[in-house]
């Protein structure tokens, strides 16, 4: 399954090792073919992505690392269906995105995937539990069996008791929470989180990783994860590295040993 | 390839958007109220130049009703009374169509037929809009132009071809043209020459006719005794001295003249004497309070002769310095006081005025007056013709207001856009489509507009109500039209909705064409 073919391959590519999970039997869940993108801002463009491919598994749990500006974010718009891309493809469940109508897309963000921001991004006048059941009306699911399932995915999360709280009556850590029980309101394959924890606490940031853990191991849920912090790195099933808009390696934890420091690819050069 | 199944992809139905948006509203009041102030403003504007035409019009058909009787006893009194001049004669003339009375009138006078005739009025209406012109022009244009004669001694003196050349010179530096080419006036001024000397012959006519008048009734003459007074032969009478009087009209105008000779005999009673006995003196007394030399000599049980003027200075505890006659016609105008008069008076020496009568008299008397005040303020605002009554002039005004609205609601709604950047992108994040978005913007605006148009129709209708009140009082109370006004009020509505949806339309666009990967962004 693993086939980029030569003319795409990056010299990077080709030298470096990449992983494929123990399990290989796995189905593949996204893939990207020779993914480009690039900004023009006046006269000067900037590359943000050139040439990725990568093929993620249903089921897995990936961390994405890189420098700051590498490309992460880029990456997580074009895999989440949320930005097109300047040249290659991606394929979602074998689905070409670009092939895709706008309705189309918004039933894909719908119900394929969770979307989690650093920012958290709730709707500052809606409850959690209306925050929560937002994507279920998207959906069609309303009344008191999006209130169930809103009720349910907050209790997942342990903020059962204050569904009727605003954003603005929660800490970042319980917004945070939130965010993921409304990211898991139509039971989405895959879970995009943009570095979740980055604007939290040490303790905090655990509670969220321990959710995704769950999520993970419990619902199936392939989840792709930016960040820095090593907690959640250690829980991964596969790390890729990302460096100037390219895939530097892919490698299964349990080949790194997770420290702080060593674990960081920018810094072995 | 696989494609994706969209079939279920449903659409959130109207009322869960209403729901959401209306917490939105709610969360962002600040803002929203300053819209909602916009086209409260907006439909206040519209509201009160609606309603305050709405009543002026009915206003204004109601004092025509009244006015007309009234128009037509003074045309006839000073129509048998007085000569007519020249000018009054050319602007008649102006305005009569073939065959109508005043054509007839002209015809008999003047003997003249019917294609001379025809040919005066061509002159007249000329003459009319060439005065209309030099009237207009102001002192400072028309000194160089034609110097300090007005109206027909312009026409004369331009008789003359040095005049008229100078003139023309004059003219051509001028930046307000005649009505007409100079040719035309030229053409005009050989015709006035012309009919000058027929417009002369009705004049004479119509002198004699009214010396005619003057003779037929020698006794004391009044004209408007003569039509009070006159029967079904009156129309024939005067029609021998050629004037035309149609038979129909003569009720009226024998009505009015009747009213308006009581309403003169009514205010004459004021100064009439009477008789006052000691009972009603010292009645009279007691309601003053204050002892009067009156009053004194009435408790000598001695019959003293009074004025009803004095007595109604009693009645209404007044000096009598300052009773009116308007305060008079007031006071007998209700049963009371009518009935206070025929007590006082005596019936017999009423002669015909039965309280009935003087209750109607006292009304006609005071409308008038009330009329005549009204009248001049009324038929500017009534004039107006076009949409829903409004001139040109306000309906550009109004289209202006409206336009200046569309750009600051609009405005309002890019700010609230931009703000709610992360908002749009999150939502299209977790499903919302472009029409979603757009819906909900568009129906953000509505909202906003009904409860800006519901505030601003209510404001302007008080408003304009308020306006009417002030400049035709009573009258504008008693001709409400209360259906007019509820229409105006659906318009002014429906107009401020309007106004806000399409104000949104832009603002909605761009978010719905927002990114939805804006919701990654960092600020
Ligand atoms: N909308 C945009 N317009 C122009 N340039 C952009 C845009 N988004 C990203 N870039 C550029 O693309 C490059 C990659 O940016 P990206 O946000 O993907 O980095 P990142 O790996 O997510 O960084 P970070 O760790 O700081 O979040 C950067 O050089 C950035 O300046
Ligand atoms: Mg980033």
């Amino acid at each position: 399954m693993n086939k980029p073919t030569p003319a795409n391959q990056t010299q990077a590519q080709a030298h470096l090792p990449v992983a494929r999970p123990d399990d290989k039997e796995r189905a593949v869940i996204i893939r990207t073919r020779n993914l480009r993108k690039s900004y023009r801002m006046g006269q000067v463009v900037t590359e943000a992505l050139r040439g990725i491919d990568v093929e993620l598994y249903r089921g897995e749990f990936i961390c994405v690392m890189g420098p700051s500006g590498s490309g992460k974010s880029t990456f997580f718009n074009m895999v989440g269906g949320l930005d097109s891309p300047t040249s290659g493809r991606v394929f979602i469940d074998e689905v070409d995105v670009a092939q895709l109508s706008a309705v189309e897309l918004a039933f894909l963000r719908c119900r394929k995937i969770g979307y989690i921001f650093q920012t958290y991004n709730l709707v500052q006048y809606l409850t959690a539990l209306e925050n929560v059941t937002v994507p279920m009306a998207f959906a069609g699911v309303s009344g008191d069996e999006a209130r169930q399932r809103g009720l349910a995915l907050l209790d997942l999360v342990g903020l059962k008791e204050r569904w009727f709280h605003k954003p603005i009556e929660m800490s970042g850590g319980q917004q945070q929470r939130t965010a993921i029980a409304r990211s898991m309101s139509n039971n989405p394959a895959i879970l995009l989180c943009d570095e979740p924890t980055g604007n939290l606490d040490l303790r905090t940031g655990s509670e969220i990783h321990q959710i995704l853990k769950r999520l993970n191991k419990e619902r199936g849920v392939t989840i792709i994860c930016a960040t820095h912090d090593h907690r959640l790195i250690s829980m991964a099933d596969r790390i890729m590295w990302i460096r100037d808009g390219q895939v530097e390696r892919i490698v299964n934890r349990s080949e790194v040993t997770v420290e702080t420091g060593s674990i960081e690819g920018q810094e072995n050069e | 390839m696989k494609t994706i199944e969209v079939k279920d992809q449903v659409r959130l139905p109207l009322s869960r958007c209403v729901e959401l948006v209306l917490s939105g509203v709610k969360f962002r009041l600040f803002r929203a109220s300053i819209t909602v102030t916009i086209i409260s403003l907006a439909g206040a504007f519209l509201m009160t130049i609606l309603g305050e035409g709405l009543i002026a019009r009915r206003v204004a058909g109601d004092i025509e009703s009244h006015i007309a009787p009234r128009r037509a006893l003074s045309f006839w009194v000073t129509r048998i009374s007085v000569p007519m001049s020249s000018p009054q004669l050319v602007r008649e003339l102006a305005k009569t169509q073939a065959g109508d009375d005043r054509w007839r009138e002209f015809a008999a006078w003047g003997h003249l037929s019917d294609a001379q005739l025809s040919q005066l009025a061509g002159v007249a209406r000329r003459q009319v809009i060439y005065e209309a012109y030099f009237e207009d022009l102001g002192e400072g244009q028309r000194r160089p132009l034609v110097g300090r004669i007005q109206g027909e001694q312009i026409f004369a003196s331009l008789q003359d071809p040095a005049r008229l050349s100078a003139f023309k010179d004059v003219l051509r530096t001028m930046s307000r043209q005649l009505p007409t080419p100079v040719a035309e006036l030229e053409t005009f001024l050989r015709d006035w020459q012309a009919a000058g000397e027929l417009n002369l012959a009705i004049l004479e006519g119509n002198a004699r006719a009214v010396e005619g008048v003057r003779k037929t009734y020698t006794k004391d003459f009044d004209p408007q005794l003569i039509l009070a007074e006159s029967d079904d032969s009156l129309p024939k009478t005067l029609g021998t001295m050629g004037f035309s009087l149609p038979a129909r009209d003569l009720p009226v105008v024998r009505e009015q003249a009747q009213l308006s000779l009581d309403a003169k005999r009514l205010a004459g009673l004021l100064s009439e004497p009477v008789s006052e006995t000691a009972a009603a003196a010292e009645k009279n007394a007691g309601s003053t309070k204050e002892p009067t030399d009156d009053s004194s000599a009435a408790g000598a049980r001695q019959t003293t002769k009074v004025l009803v003027k004095n007595l109604l200075a009693r009645r209404l505890d007044v000096d009598i310095a300052a009773v009116t006659v308007p305060m008079f016609y007031q006071e007998v105008k209700s049963s009371a006081g009518s009935a206070w008069l025929v007590e006082q008076i005596g019936k017999g020496r009423l002669g015909g005025l039965t309280d009935n009568r003087i209750r109607q008299v006292a009304q006609y008397a005071l409308d008038q007056s009330k009329l005549e005040t009204v009248e001049v303020s009324v038929s500017q605002v009534a004039e107006g013709g076009g949409f829903m009554g409004l001139n040109p002039r306000t309906l550009a005004l109004i289209a202006v207001s409206f336009f200046v609205c569309i750009v600051g609601i609009a405005n309002a709604m890019l700010m609230s856009v931009t703000e709610r950047f992360r908002e749009i992108a999150t939502m299209k994040c977790l499903g919302a489509t472009d029409g979603f978005i757009m819906i909900n913007f568009i129906l953000e605006s509505i909202m906003q507009g009904i409860a800006g148009g519901i505030i601003g129709v209510i404001l302007g209708f008080l408003l304009g109500t308020l306006r009417a009140w002030s400049s035709y009082g009573w009258m504008a109370l008693a001709n409400y039209p209360a259906a007019n006004l509820a229409q105006a009020a659906v318009v002014a509505l429906v107009v401020g909705v309007i106004i806000s949806a399409m104000a949104a339309v832009y603002p909605a666009y761009v978010a719905a064409r927002l990114a939805p990967m804006e919701a990654m962004r960092i600020e």
